[in-house]
């Protein structure tokens, strides 16, 4: 860089950057105006991870020896966090599926999902309150249990939840690997739903505003400048 | 002493970052038009005030006179540091409308993530977000693969501080003869690996039995976010959702091609196939994948976690593979990496996304040419100590399609980016160990947000601690810049108050 006039001074350097942070929380706080009012869950506030006492991080498993020998009662979590302990017993597992239906010859692939949205709260454009990411499992059903599935949870639905019964396996053979519940016994015990978003009309309203004074802005700049215009379109 | 910036300098960052923001905005307008087509008005309206935002602060930066002198390299460097500082603030606007952010910091977080090719992500309840707010992810990623100046450079003359915006965001290739050209034909390249890659991958999910449509749209996502080695995955259960063999191969390919330069793909298109043999970077990356995925199917043997040979090398390939090209794609939970893998296969891990790929390219990481180099230059001075001590010998590499010598200040320049990268990977950690983690999970997930990468064992999520998400923006921003010109954007801050006049 070389030097000559109009060199700022620091004052002028500090003002200029406390300027620009004010001017950028303004507009945080503009947008925070713009969001639709959440239905907040009063019951869910606290955050829902670090459900043990152990520090960040650090699991505690049961031991493998004082399980039932019947079926369990598993959270995607439980299975993940403590695989050996889980590993080919046969576990129950309810949750709301999601994404799609894989279709493979005589099974099909399911993703279940059995976070806060699944099982109490409905997906969050419903209510609005960060209940934290989605954890669920890989599922290989039955192509007939399968086909009972008429919703699966996507941006506009809440998807059919379901209880099924199966084997937990920490690597699936069938699937390269991959950790799955091989269930024989679905059972749909919540039909899904399309989820209702009303529109936020002040959003609207600035959207439109915006655009108006981009496009009065781009006007502007256009007439302003005619012959970098055609120049710009030439090189187009 | 630094000297302090003038009107006329501080006119010109903020003119060329103003572009930055002109193009964003526009980019901004295609998931508008998608969200109004999807009927996701609400989303639509978002990416209206995203863009306008864009538009309107882009051209307030061109307001002032056209300032007298021409931008240099020092410019250019700010110019890019700053760019990739309020561009992720803007790309924001839409993710933070979509109500699936807790606060701005998460979205402008999942922002810069996004363009830095990260993959890291605090979002709540991905599986209920809108298409057109899930398709923005991706096309951030797309973006800031290709490199948020290059997008200007290939748009907008920018005269001479071109060569600087450029090295600026870590491209030091020059594949022709000037930047703008260059910034192009990495479009070029972009666009038709996009047609190959989005037909192979559609063709995929269709027989992984995925809906037509739906499986466009995740052919498209998943795209970009493999080619641009980035991570995010239009579902949270990333790849493992497909349960299918052939989409994991497409995706491998995809993340390899991801992860070569684009000079190397200039050799490619010029047909010049022997590069992908001599070529010192190639081959590096070549035994270091292979030696990496040696120790984690050791590691995962010896723990138990795989019984399987198909399973073995089918985790434990793809996982080292999404590692070492700083994609993030994940075929098994995060947690399990601490949970079943033991210690030495997540160890590889780390070290496979430490590493990183080619330089140039969109991943992150040290680059397999800086430890290429270091490693030769120290066997050079291994060779000079068993040498007699009148003997000459000179270290040279293939790159770039000819053979050059090491000089003493490229094998120094290259250690110096090493060490700083290490020392970002443990700034990372030690925060994440302040707030209680672990060292082994603190380590990983440090070097993931450091180097790109956007595997995660669990610590990254919407509940993360300010202070990890705070440090985890940096680690990302200076990653991905790979130092100079963050360096530099310092240097420009401070002589701005305390430079000599």
């Amino acid at each position: 860089m070389t030097r000559d006039a109009g060199q700022l001074t620091p004052r002028q350097a500090v003002i200029g950057l406390l300027g620009l942070a004010l001017l950028f929380g303004a507009l945080v706080a503009g947008l925070d105006w713009l969001l639709p009012r959440s239905e907040r869950i009063a019951a869910l506030e606290a955050p829902a991870e670090r459900q043990n006492d152990s520090a960040p991080g650090v699991v505690s498993c049961p031991s493998a020896i004082d399980l039932p020998s019947q079926p369990i009662d598993v959270s995607a979590s439980d299975v993940i966090d403590c695989p050996d302990v889980y590993d080919g017993r046969r576990v129950r597992y309810t949750g709301e599926v999601v994404n799609a239906v894989l279709l493979r010859d005589d099974r099909a692939w399911l993703q279940v999902n059995d976070d806060l949205y699944a099982l109490v709260a409905g997906p969050l454009p419903e209510h609005r309150t960060g209940l934290g990411g989605n954890s669920g499992l890989g599922v290989s059903v039955p192509v007939e249990a399968a086909r009972s599935i008429e919703r699966v949870g996507s941006r506009r639905t809440r998807g059919d939840v379901v209880r099924l019964e199966g084997v937990y396996l920490k690597a699936d053979p069938h699937d390269g690997g991959v950790p799955a519940v091989r269930a024989d016994r679905v059972v749909v015990v919540e039909h899904g739903y399309l989820v209702r978003q009303a529109t936020v009309t002040r959003r609207l309203l600035v959207a439109g505003a915006l655009l108006l004074a981009s496009a009065l802005a781009v006007g502007a700049w256009a007439r302003s400048r005619p012959r970098r215009v055609l120049a710009l379109l030439r090189r187009r | 002493m630094l000297l302090r910036p003038d009107r006329q300098d501080l006119s010109l960052v903020a003119r060329f970052s103003g572009r930055v923001l002109l193009g964003l905005g526009g980019v901004m307008f295609v998931p508008a038009i998608l969200a109004v087509a999807w009927n996701e008005t609400n989303e639509a309206a978002g990416f209206v005030i995203g863009a306008c935002l864009c538009l309107l602060a882009g051209m307030a930066t061109q307001l002032p006179p056209r300032p007298r002198r021409a931008p240099d390299w020092q410019h250019g460097m700010v110019v890019s540091a700053t760019s990739w500082l309020v561009g992720p603030f803007f790309a924001a606007v839409p993710l933070y409308l979509s109500g699936h952010y807790s606060r701005y910091l998460d979205a402008y977080f999942d922002a810069m993530s996004g363009l830095a090719t990260a993959g890291l992500a605090v979002i709540n309840d991905l599986d209920h977000l809108a298409l057109s707010v899930n398709l923005w992810r991706h096309v951030l990623q797309f973006l800031g693969g290709q490199g948020l100046v290059v997008m200007m450079l290939s748009f907008f003359a920018v005269g001479g501080g071109a060569v600087g915006m450029y090295a600026g965001e870590a491209r030091e290739d020059k594949i022709l003869p000037n930047v703008a050209r260059t910034a192009r034909f990495i479009w070029r390249v972009a666009l038709t690996w996009f047609v190959v890659g989005v037909l192979a991958l559609w063709a995929a999910l269709a027989i992984a039995g995925m809906p037509v449509w739906q499986g466009l749209f995740h052919a498209i996502t998943l795209f970009m976010a493999a080619f641009d080695t980035g991570g995010f995955a239009p579902t949270s259960a990333s790849v493992a959702l497909y349960h299918s063999w052939l989409v994991e191969l497409v995706i491998g390919v995809l993340m390899v091609a991801g992860a070569l330069s684009f000079a190397l793909h200039f050799h490619l298109w010029q047909r010049r196939t022997g590069e992908l043999v001599r070529n010192i970077e190639i081959r590096f990356l070549a035994a270091s994948l292979f030696a990496l995925f040696a120790v984690a199917v050791a590691g995962l043997a010896s723990t138990g976690a795989y019984t399987s040979t198909e399973a073995l090398f089918r985790r434990g390939l793809f996982q080292i593979v999404s590692a070492h090209t700083g994609t993030g794609f994940n075929t098994v939970p995060g947690r399990m990496f601490v949970t079943d893998w033991g210690e030495l296969a997540p160890a590889a891990i780390v070290m496979a996304m430490g590493l990183g790929a080619m330089a140039g390219s969109t991943a992150g990481g040290i680059k397999a040419i800086r430890v290429a180099l270091t490693a030769r230059s120290v066997m050079r001075q291994l060779l000079h100590l068993v040498l007699p001590e009148d003997a000459v010998t000179v270290a040279t590499f293939h790159s770039g399609g000819s053979r050059q010598v090491l000089r003493p200040e490229v094998a120094r320049s290259a250690l110096m980016i090493l060490l700083l990268y290490l020392l970002l990977y443990l700034v990372g950690a030690l925060t994440a160990m302040f707030y209680g983690y672990p060292f082994d999970q603190a380590m990983f997930e440090s070097t993931s947000a450091a180097a790109a990468v956007g595997l995660s064992v669990g610590i990254t999520g919407p509940n993360l601690e300010t202070g990890i998400k705070i440090v985890y923006i940096l680690q990302m921003w200076i990653g991905r810049l790979e130092f100079i010109a963050v360096l530099v954007f310092m240097g420009f801050l401070w002589s701005a108050v305390r430079g000599r006049t």
